[in-house]
């Protein structure tokens, strides 16, 4: 019985020790996946900004408040809000937030209108990530000026394809 | 498809210009395109992809949404009150579909 138990065992120690070596050369190679994707932004995002005629988004603005959590476990649903600072009035408002994520396959996420009966240029949703990226808002202001800001976010699990 | 249910959270009274807090929720799964089912087969997508809110018949607040807004989709925002009014909110699903619902804020 013993001798049996023996041999039943030692395949099962040779497979998980394979799909562990298997699942180590997986791991590195995602990780080297994420780093080349750090250095280079999406052709999509390229596309988004070029049409949202944004040049670079290399400043932040001090004005865009971007309230995002630096670490979150799930990314279907991570809660953002956003606020512009800036006086809403008929002559001097923000008239649209863009926000984008730079490695989502749809890169847009959301654009939301205000108006100078806004009162206040604030508005809160919960997002989708697909992995750790940066987040970035693109504020248009009423006389054409463009406002931009963006922040990291660690992401663990991927929102964009399970629910 | 269930029918979502609309919740906004609304005050019904508030101070001539004042600016409220109006916080709304859909039930919806905000199908992305991206996801399949057990078959294997991609489930098409389908989600709100407009949000509007209109009181007394002036556009307050607009969002255009696209797919990396979560299911069940929450949208909070603020706005001025300068005379008693409704508030109307209307939701666009892909499709042509449109949901809607609206509130009564009285001024004193």
């Amino acid at each position: 019985m013993n001798g049996v138990k023996i041999n039943k065992k030692e395949p099962s120690i040779s497979m998980s020790r394979r799909t562990l070596l298997s699942s180590m050369g997986a791991l590195a190679l995602f990780g080297m996946d994420s780093f080349f994707s750090y250095t280079w932004a999406s052709i999509e995002l390229d596309q988004t900004l070029e049409e949202l005629l944004v040049n670079k988004i290399s400043e932040d603005s001090p004005s865009i408040i971007l309230n995002l959590p630096n670490l979150v476990y799930d990314g279907s649903r991570v809660p953002f809000s956003i606020e512009v600072k800036s006086p809403m009035t008929e002559t001097n408002y923000v008239r649209q937030v863009h926000v984008l994520a730079e490695h989502n396959p749809f890169p847009r996420i959301a654009t939301f209108h205000f108006t100078p009966l806004s009162g206040k240029a604030f508005a809160r949703t919960r997002i989708r990530l697909s992995k750790s990226q940066h987040v970035i808002a693109v504020a248009e202001l009423n006389d054409g000026s463009i406002l931009t800001a963006r922040k990291w976010i660690e992401i663990t699990l991927n929102g964009c394809k399970e629910d | 498809m269930v029918k979502p249910k609309l919740r906004v959270k609304a005050p019904k009274e508030a101070h001539r210009g004042e600016i409220v807090e109006i916080m709304t929720l859909i039930s919806h799964p905000m199908d992305t395109g991206l996801r399949k089912d057990q078959d294997g087969i991609l489930i098409p997508r389908k989600i709100i992809n407009k949000f509007i809110c209109i009181y007394n018949g002036d556009i307050v607040f607009k969002t255009n949404m696209h797919e990396a807004i979560s299911s069940n989709p929450l949208i909070q925002f603020n706005f001025i009150v300068k005379e008693s009014g409704t508030l109307d909110l209307i939701w666009h699903e892909d499709g042509g579909k449109i949901y809607s619902t609206s509130r009564n804020i009285s001024v004193h």
